[in-house]
C-alpha cells in the first residue's frame, strides 16, 4: 500500500513538471514549426543533445570512445521490450534501458579502458559492432538452444521491432536535458568532476596526485553508457521502429561529430553540436541527394575554422577585430551570403538522373571536397599544429583520401547520405591523429621538453 | 623512512638501475646527484609508482610499495614532483592545488549533485587550505590565472605546492631548480627547508651543488644506475670516484 501511494506521488510530481514544461514549450515549438523545425525534428535534436552529453561524459575523461551507438542500441532494446512486451511504464523502461547500458558497461570498460586514443576507438567501434551483431542474431540463437520448437522473437533481427508506442514527448527531453545540463553543471565544480578532468590533462600526474585513474575512467563510461541507454529508450519510442543498422558504425561517428562540432571546453558544446547535425541536414533538405555532402562540407568548415567548436562563438576574443577568429568571422560571412544565394537559385531541380561515367554528382562533391580539404589540411599542417603533425600520419591521411577515391570510383558508397558519413569520418580520423586539435589550445609554446622516464 | 634494497630497473637489456641501495631517514633532506642518464629519474619513478623495480624491494614506513599502484603510495604519504613541468594547464592555478588535495577530500557526485551542505562545507575548506598553500609559495595573486599562462618560476612553485597538497611525508623533488637563477634557486632552497621544518622528509635530484649544500643532509650519487658514494655533501665532493664520473679518468 505505502508503494503504491509512493509511485502516485511521483507520477503526480512528474505529471506536474511535464504540464509546466509542455506549456512553456507550445509556443516555442509553434515557432520553431513555421520555421521549418516541425516537432519531430525538435525531439530528434534534443535526442542528439542527449547523446552529445553521452560522448562528452568519456571524452572529458580523456577517453576516446566510440561505443556509444553500442549502449544506445542495448538501452533501446532493453526499454522498447520493456514497454511493448511487459507493458512497462514509460520512466521505468528507460531506467531499464540506462541500467542494461550501464551494466554491460562494467565489462567492456574493465579491459578495454586500458587502451588509449586510437586504439580504444578502435576496440569500442568493435564493441559497437558485437552489439549489432548480438541483436541481429539473437533470436536465432536462443531459439535453437532454449526452444527450438517455438521461435522465440525477441529483437526481430534485421527486421527489428516495430509498431512501437509513441511514448517519448519533447517535454520529458526537455527535462531530462535539464536534468543532465544540471549535474554535469554539478560535476564540473566537484571533486568527482575535478579528478576527470585532471586524468584528461595528463593521466600519470593524477595518479601520482593519488587519484585512483581506473575508477574514474569506468565511471565515466558506466555513466555515458547510461546516458547513451536514456538517449536509446527515447529515440525508439519516437521513430517507432527499430532495427540494428540504426545502431551501426555511421551512428558511433556521428556522436563523435557532435562532441567535436560543439567543442569540448563546455558542456554545452555537445548539446549544441548535437543540435546543429540535426538541425543543418534538415536546413539542406531540399537540395535532395545534396544534402549529406553540403553538411559534410559545412561541418568540415567550421571544425577547420573553429577548432574548439561551436562554442567558441561565446567567447569574446571571437568577435574582437582582428583576433585570431578573424578567418572564421570571414567564413561566417560567406557562409550566410552562399546560403542567401543557394535559396534563390534553383538548385533544387537537380535530378538525381544526371549522372557522369556512372558517377552520380554528388560522389563527386564528396570526393571533391573530400581530397581537396585532406591535402589543404596536411599541406598546412606543420607550422600550425607545433609539430603535433607527423610523417606517418600524413602517410595515412593520404591513404584515406586515396580510399575514398577508390570507394568513390567502385560505386561502394551507393547512399547518398553516405558521402557525408565518409567525409565526416575522415575528418574524426584526421582529428584523432592530432591534424586538427579538438581540444582547447595554448598559444604558448611549452619549454623544451626533455626526455623523461625511460632513459634517465 | 624509506628503504630500498637491491632494486634494479631493466629496459630489455639496458640496466637503467642496478641493485640500488639507499637509505632516507625520518626528516631528513636527501640529495640525489649524478650525471645525465644516471638513473636519478628511473629511481623517482619506481618510488611513486609510475615504474617498478625489476627486481628488489622498495619499503616506505615498513609498507612495501614496489609493487603498489601510484594512487594508493599516494595515499601513504609519498607525493613528488617532475623535471618538465607537468601542472594541469587548462585549469587554474588554485584548481591545479585543489586537485592535489583529492585524496582528502570525500564527496561523492552524489554529494555535489543534490548540493548537500557537506559537499559546501568541504569545498570551502579544501579552498581556504589550497589558497594558503599558494601563498606559502607567494603565488596567491595569480590564483585565479590558468596555469599554462604563469612565468615559468611561478610554474616551478605550484608544482611545489600542488605536491604538497597531498599533505605528504616523503616528497620527491625531480630538478625543481631546472632553469632558474641563482637568486630564484636560493629562494627555493628556502622553501624545502621550510617543509623539512615542517617535518616532511624531502628526496632531491640536482644538479645545482650550491642548493645541495644549502639543504641536504646526506647525498647519494648515481652513475650508470649504480650507486657510487654516499654521505655528507661535502665529503661526496672530494670523492674520486665522483670526481671520475663528472669528469672522467686520467689515462
Amino acid at each position: 500500500m505505502r508503494v503504491a501511494i509512493v509511485i502516485d506521488i511521483i507520477n503526480a510530481i512528474f505529471e506536474f513538471i511535464f504540464n509546466v514544461l509542455n506549456g512553456a514549450l507550445d509556443p516555442i515549438l509553434t515557432q520553431l514549426a513555421e520555421i521549418g523545425f516541425r516537432e519531430p525534428v525538435v525531439q530528434f535534436m534534443l535526442i542528439n543533445a542527449i547523446l552529445g552529453l553521452s560522448i562528452y561524459m568519456t571524452l572529458n575523461c580523456g577517453l576516446f570512445s566510440l561505443a556509444n551507438a553500442g549502449f544506445m542500441a542495448v538501452g533501446a532494446y532493453v526499454s522498447v521490450i520493456l514497454t511493448q512486451k511487459y507493458d512497462a511504464e514509460f520512466g521505468l523502461s528507460l531506467l531499464g534501458g540506462a541500467l542494461a547500458a550501464g551494466l554491460v558497461a562494467i565489462p567492456i570498460g574493465l579491459p578495454v579502458l586500458r587502451l588509449r586514443s586510437v586504439y580504444l576507438a578502435i576496440a569500442t567501434i568493435g564493441f559497437g559492432e558485437i552489439v549489432r551483431i548480438v541483436v541481429l542474431n539473437v533470436d536465432t540463437i536462443a531459439t535453437d538452444l532454449f526452444n527450438p520448437d517455438e521461435p522465440i522473437e525477441l529483437t526481430f533481427g534485421a527486421r527489428g521491432i516495430s509498431r512501437i508506442p509513441k511514448l517519448t514527448e519533447t517535454a520529458h527531453l526537455v527535462f531530462f536535458l535539464i536534468l543532465m545540463g544540471y549535474l554535469l553543471y554539478r560535476m564540473q565544480r566537484s571533486r568527482f568532476g575535478r579528478a576527470m578532468t585532471a586524468i584528461r590533462q595528463d593521466e600519470k600526474v593524477a595518479t601520482t596526485l593519488g587519484i585512483n585513474v581506473v575508477y574514474y575512467k569506468n565511471m565515466a563510461f558506466i555513466l555515458g553508457a547510461m546516458i547513451a541507454g536514456v538517449a536509446g529508450g527515447f529515440s525508439g519510442h519516437a521513430t517507432r521502429i527499430i532495427t540494428p543498422k540504426d545502431y551501426g558504425f555511421d551512428k558511433a561517428v556521428d556522436i563523435l561529430a557532435y562532441a567535436v562540432l560543439g567543442g569540448l571546453g563546455h558542456w554545452s558544446g555537445p548539446i549544441i553540436g548535437g543540435m546543429a547535425l540535426k538541425a543543418i541536414p534538415e536546413r539542406l533538405r531540399y537540395l535532395n541527394e545534396y544534402t549529406g555532402a553540403l553538411t559534410g562540407a559545412v561541418l568540415l568548415l567550421i571544425i577547420i575554422y573553429l577548432p574548439s567548436g561551436l562554442v567558441s562563438l561565446g567567447q569574446p576574443s571571437f568577435w574582437r577585430r582582428g583576433g585570431r577568429f578573424e578567418g572564421a568571422r570571414r567564413l561566417a560571412g560567406i557562409g550566410v551570403a552562399l546560403i542567401v544565394l543557394t535559396n534563390m537559385l534553383p538548385l533544387r531541380n537537380l535530378g538525381s538522373d544526371e549522372v557522369l561515367l556512372g558517377l552520380e554528382y554528388w560522389h563527386l562533391w564528396g570526393l571533391g571536397a573530400g581530397v581537396g580539404l585532406i591535402y589543404w589540411i596536411t599541406s598546412r599542417q606543420p607550422a600550425s599544429t607545433g609539430g603535433r603533425f607527423s610523417l606517418p600520419m600524413s602517410a595515412v591521411t593520404g591513404l584515406l583520401a586515396l580510399g575514398l577515391i577508390i570507394a568513390g570510383l567502385i560505386g561502394r558508397i551507393d547512399q547518398p547520405g553516405d558521402g557525408y558519413y565518409v567525409l565526416v569520418f575522415g575528418l574524426l580520423l584526421a582529428t584523432a591523429a592530432g591534424v586538427i586539435p579538438y581540444a582547447p589550445q595554448h598559444t604558448e609554446t611549452p619549454p623544451a621538453e626533455q626526455v623523461e622516464g625511460s632513459h634517465a | 623512512m624509506l628503504e630500498l634494497h637491491h632494486v634494479s630497473r631493466e629496459f630489455g637489456g639496458l640496466a637503467a638501475l642496478c641493485q640500488v641501495k639507499m637509505v632516507v631517514p625520518q626528516g631528513k633532506v636527501v640529495g640525489l646527484i649524478g650525471p645525465n642518464g644516471a638513473g636519478k629519474t628511473t629511481l623517482l619513478n619506481c618510488i611513486s609508482g609510475l615504474d617498478s623495480p625489476t627486481s628488489g624491494e622498495i619499503i616506505f614506513d615498513g609498507t612495501p610499495i614496489h609493487s603498489r599502484s601510484p594512487h594508493r603510495i599516494t595515499a601513504l604519504g609519498v607525493s613528488r614532483t617532475y623535471q618538465n613541468i607537468r601542472l594541469f594547464k587548462e585549469m587554474t592555478t588554485l584548481e591545479n592545488v585543489i586537485v592535489g588535495q583529492h585524496i582528502h577530500g570525500r564527496s561523492t557526485l552524489l554529494h555535489s549533485m543534490f548540493v548537500w551542505p557537506y559537499h559546501w562545507r568541504e569545498e570551502s575548506r579544501l579552498k581556504k587550505d589550497a589558497l594558503a598553500l599558494l601563498e606559502r609559495f607567494n603565488i596567491g595573486s595569480v590564483a585565479h590565472v590558468h596555469a599554462g599562462t604563469l612565468s615559468y618560476g611561478d610554474q616551478r612553485r605550484l608544482e611545489m605546492a600542488r605536491a604538497l597538497a597531498t599533505r605528504p611525508r616523503l616528497v620527491l623533488l625531480d630538478e625543481p631548480t631546472a632553469g632558474m637563477n641563482a637568486v630564484e634557486t636560493h629562494q627555493l632552497g628556502e622553501q624545502i627547508l621550510r617543509m623539512h621544518a615542517d617535518g616532511i622528509t624531502v628526496v632531491v635530484v640536482e644538479h645545482d651543488m650550491a642548493l645541495i649544500g644549502q639543504v641536504c643532509d646526506e647525498v647519494y650519487v648515481l652513475n650508470f644506475g649504480e650507486m657510487i658514494a654516499n654521505g655528507a655533501p661535502q665529503a661526496v665532493k672530494q670523492d674520486p670516484k665522483v670526481i671520475e664520473a663528472y669528469l672522467g679518468h686520467e689515462d
